[in-house]
């Protein structure tokens, strides 16, 4: 029937659908719209295998920024996820039942803690006690500054404890609880419920919580750069001052005036890019199975 | 309570070591805190120049966020929604793609793009160029958080409301905000909370200016991106200190605050 | 041909961002002329008192300046989105050719580089001196403790440390890293070859920190270590300045008077520079550019007072005036900036 309330109705509904196809087009649109931009100013691809990584002799080559990258996110992950996916299966289980949710929420405020006051830390304290401590108890031709792939390392780790804590304990909080209660009245200890029920049914999610760390690591450009000393060269130790693709472009890409520079500036955002999106879509969709029952 | 295992074909006790092993992993994970609170409290000084440059970041990163969020936010939820709500077509299947890989770019690439989208086209660094920068980085998360909420709302209830007749946007819209009307807020605010703390996404935006005087189009300062370039101020880090003190404090508050309201995360 | 056809988002997308632009452009006031300039941080002071000063002789004549590098300043000109780039050194072919059109460089104030250590041990101890020849061979890597023979040999008064020596330079591209470079380089190509010259430079043992207060303060709180900066930071940071041999002449440090000589005769403080504000030859709009040659030809006539010892802006900004025949042959310069082919000196 063709009356106005009804041709309101009509209107509405498609206006509705137009809007929603077009928020749904927004994400997409907002991607494409965050390559293309890095990729017109992006250098041919050819000069990114050079080794150094030096503007003023035209050298652009990323390896030296990737090899920052790899090593500082290495150490710092490698460090810190065992620690916290240990630190979160205790609060979660083995924990008194009155101190899990106080805890939990700890994890949870400490991983509010922007990655900026991380960096101040990172300097005013990591930085001095690495060149004056860690560094002549580590080796015998200390470099004396205290800047470097440990100092980065140290900071990323204490960034990424919180966050992959808090992620792996809900992780652990969503195990359902039947899955528990019947292996308790099968006679399990809490050990053995923990280790052979509650963990395989979490393994792939708690790995989802570990992918997180690892992409934000690998994208933390803020508090890394501040530790880290700012020399785009090879580092050769974990003394060694150094950047990483993130760190790069903090310093860089404001006051790069050759359009080369700009461009390999613009390439780095892209593989930053790349690895952050693509570690963040891997871990949603670790994180997103739901634990079978064992 | 009892801890055992096996060992071979032996049960051995484990005992406390479970525990030991699990209160050291928490001590790690807390012990960089607490340093970290430590020596910022060694070197806070509150005197005038670090209050007034407290006071103007503290309106700048004001200001800033909440443009930003009020890009991000209606767009964000609309998105989310959508994705929600059509979980079978393929528009919906890519956009929640886009979202997951959106909320994994880091915010400096963010910070590049906008500073190529916005400062060199108007040719100034200027609060809308930072807060485009923010809702770029805001809206993913956002995003996300509305499909979790709305597909965290059991189907029984949705289908109810579907069968009174009721549009299925009308209904959604619905059941988000009365059924799970706090948990969005208290995400929208863990998503300000990470607003607050961003440095790269405003580094080349907004970067940093003096006291706002009312006009948009000039560089303006922000907590983080003060604490961020003032750490070599010859001051002694007085200013870095506070400012990131008064970030821990705000951030931490914010979050726990948040917690209570939400206690079903991820 | 076929229209395109663009979808919501797409639209909506432009329009907000026309809109942000607008808002952000800070539109100038009917009957007011807005003069945009950009670049280096260190002269921000300087502008502004510029700017104060000029503003009260042309109510009606705007001067935005923004602190935001001197590459980023040169880059917003090319963009044509400022007026006139400030720059703590000449801009280099590439950068040139990045502006395409044909640009004014002009020194307007003078300044100079220091390069300070952090000796812990030498307190009280005599000037350090060094020169470039050394200097250089400090930043390629090549001479690593502070107990070389080269810097003993220039330094005969002076205990020097039995440690190493760590050097720190800019990890941002800085005016002050260019003009480093370019000076070392011109004594040693082995730096020329294995370092490079111009903004953004990678030492091979160099720390890196972010502008120069950053190199300040990373200098200040690293025994060992030596950098470059601006003379008015490693006033400010309180680092220990080293006096500066260069050819025959005897160790200078940067005072007023060594960089004054320096700038007028050639002898005197071998770091000596300029900044230097960069306008196109002809600009792309008249009344702008007109504003912008009578702002230069004062900032290089009147202007110049502000800087004379003891003046407020010449102590908070921390440079000097420019000696009275530089500026002369700016004002002249500024004299040949056209538009449409007449003078725009001319053009009230």
């Amino acid at each position: 029937m063709l009356d106005a309330a009804h041709l309101r109705a009509e209107l509405r509904s498609s206006v509705a659908g137009w809007l929603g196809r077009a928020s749904g087009a927004l994400p997409v649109a907002i991607l494409v719209t965050i390559v293309g931009v890095l990729a017109s100013a992006a250098l041919a691809l050819s000069s990114l295998a050079d080794e150094r990584f030096d503007p003023a002799l035209g050298r652009f080559g990323l390896w030296p920024l990737a090899a920052g990258t790899a090593a500082t996110t290495l150490v710092a992950i490698g460090l810190a996820a065992p620690v916290a996916l240990v630190a979160a299966v205790w609060v979660s289980e083995l924990a008194p039942v009155a101190w899990r949710r106080p805890l939990a929420s700890l994890f949870e405020g400490l991983g509010a803690i922007p990655a900026v006051v991380y960096g101040v830390w990172g300097r005013f304290s990591v930085v001095p006690f690495v060149r004056d401590h860690v560094e002549p108890a580590l080796t015998s031709t200390p470099r004396g500054h205290g800047f470097g792939i440990a100092s980065a390392a140290c900071v990323l780790a204490a960034m990424s404890l919180p966050l992959i804590a808090s992620h792996a304990a809900a992780v652990l909080r969503g195990v359902p609880e039947p899955l528990r209660m019947t292996a308790f009245s099968l006679g399990a200890t809490r050990w053995r419920v923990v280790s052979d029920v509650v963990l395989p049914a979490a393994r792939s999610r708690l790995f989802g919580a570990v992918a997180l760390g690892v992409g934000r690591a690998v994208g933390e450009s803020i508090a890394v750069a501040m530790v880290i000393g700012g020399r785009t060269a090879t580092p050769t130790g974990f003394f060694d001052a150094t950047s990483t693709l993130a760190a790069v472009l903090v310093d860089g890409y404001v006051d790069a005036t050759h359009p080369e520079h700009v461009g390999a500036l613009a390439v780095v955002a892209l593989v930053l890019a790349a690895i952050g999106g693509g570690a963040s879509a891997v871990a949603r969709r670790f994180l997103s199975n739901a634990p079978r029952p064992a | 309570m009892s801890s055992e295992t096996k060992l071979g074909r032996r049960r051995v006790s484990l005992g406390w070591l479970p525990h030991v092993v699990g209160v050291g992993a928490l001590f790690v994970v807390l012990a960089p805190a607490l340093s970290l609170v430590a020596t910022l409290l060694q070197r806070v000084r509150l005197d005038s120049a670090v209050l007034r440059a407290l006071g103007e970041a503290v309106v700048g990163s004001l200001i800033l966020v909440s443009l930003g969020l009020s890009l991000a936010v209606p767009l964000g939820i609309a998105a989310g929604v959508h994705v929600a709500t059509h979980p079978r077509t393929r528009l919906a299947k890519l956009a929640s793609v886009a979202i997951d890989i959106l909320s994994g770019v880091p915010s400096i690439v963010v910070g590049v793009v906008a500073y190529a989208l916005v400062v060199l086209p108007t040719g100034r660094f200027s609060v809308p160029a930072g807060a485009v920068a923010l809702a770029l980085v805001a809206f993913p998360e956002v995003a996300r958080s509305t499909t979790d909420l709305v597909a965290s709302v059991p189907t029984p209830v949705v289908d109810t409301a579907l069968s009174l007749g009721v549009s299925s946007w009308r209904v959604t819209t619905f059941l988000l905000l009365r059924a799970r009307g706090a948990a969005l807020v208290a995400s929208l605010a863990a998503v300000a909370c990470r607003s607050l703390g961003e440095v790269a996404p405003l580094l080349f935006t907004t970067a940093s200016g003096a006291a706002f005087d009312g006009s948009l189009g000039a560089p303006m300062s922000s907590l983080a991106v003060e604490a961020f370039l003032s750490v070599h101020t010859p001051d002694g880090g007085a200013r870095a200190a506070t400012l990131s003190l008064f970030l821990v404090a705000a951030t931490m508050t914010i979050a726990l605050l948040v917690r209570r309201r939400a206690p079903r995360s991820a | 041909m076929r229209p395109s056809r663009t979808s919501a988002p797409e639209v909506s997308r432009r329009a907000a961002l026309f809109a942000l632009g607008a808002l952000a452009t800070g539109c100038a006031r009917p009957g007011e002329i807005l003069l945009r300039g950009a670049g280096a941080t260190l002269p921000t002071h300087l502008y502004e008192s510029w700017v104060a000063a000029y503003g009260s002789l042309r109510p009606r004549l705007r001067i935005d300046y923004l602190s935001i590098g001197s590459g980023g300043g040169l880059r917003q000109l090319a963009d044509h989105t400022v007026d006139f780039g400030a720059s703590d050194v000449e801009p280099d072919d590439v950068e040139r050719a990045a502006i395409a059109d044909e640009v004014l460089v002009l020194p307007v104030a003078t300044s100079a580089l220091a390069v300070a250590v952090c000796l812990p041990e030498g307190a009280g101890a005599p000037t350090l001196v060094l020169d470039f020849a050394s200097l250089a061979r400090i930043f390629t890597g090549e001479i690593s403790r502070w107990d070389d023979p080269a810097i003993a040999r220039l330094n005969p008064r002076r205990q020097l440390p039995k440690r190493d020596l760590v050097p720190i330079a800019r990890s941002d591209g800085g005016g002050s890293t260019a003009i480093f470079t370019r000076r070392l380089a011109a004594r040693s190509p082995e730096l020329a070859r294995s370092v490079g010259v111009g903004r953004s430079v990678t030492f091979p043992t160099a720390v890196g920190a972010r502008g120069s207060d950053g190199v300040a303060a990373t200098v200040a709180a690293t025994p060992g270590s030596i950098g470059y900066v601006e003379v008015t930071h490693a006033v400010r940071a309180g680092l220990e300045i080293v006096a500066l041999a260069e050819g025959d002449g005897e160790a200078t440090l940067p005072t007023v008077e060594a960089v004054g000589r320096a700038i007028t005769s050639g002898e005197g403080y071998p770091l000596a520079s300029h900044t230097y504000l960069v306008a196109l030859t002809r600009p792309r709009d008249a009344i702008t550019g007109a504003a912008l040659a009578h702002f230069v030809r004062w900032v290089l006539g009147p202007g110049q007072a502000l800087l004379a010892p003891g003046e407020p802006t010449a102590i908070a900004s921390g440079f000097l005036p420019l000696p009275a025949a530089s500026a002369a042959r700016g004002r002249a310069a500024v004299a040949a900036m056209t538009f449409d082919g007449r003078p725009l000196l001319v053009i009230d």
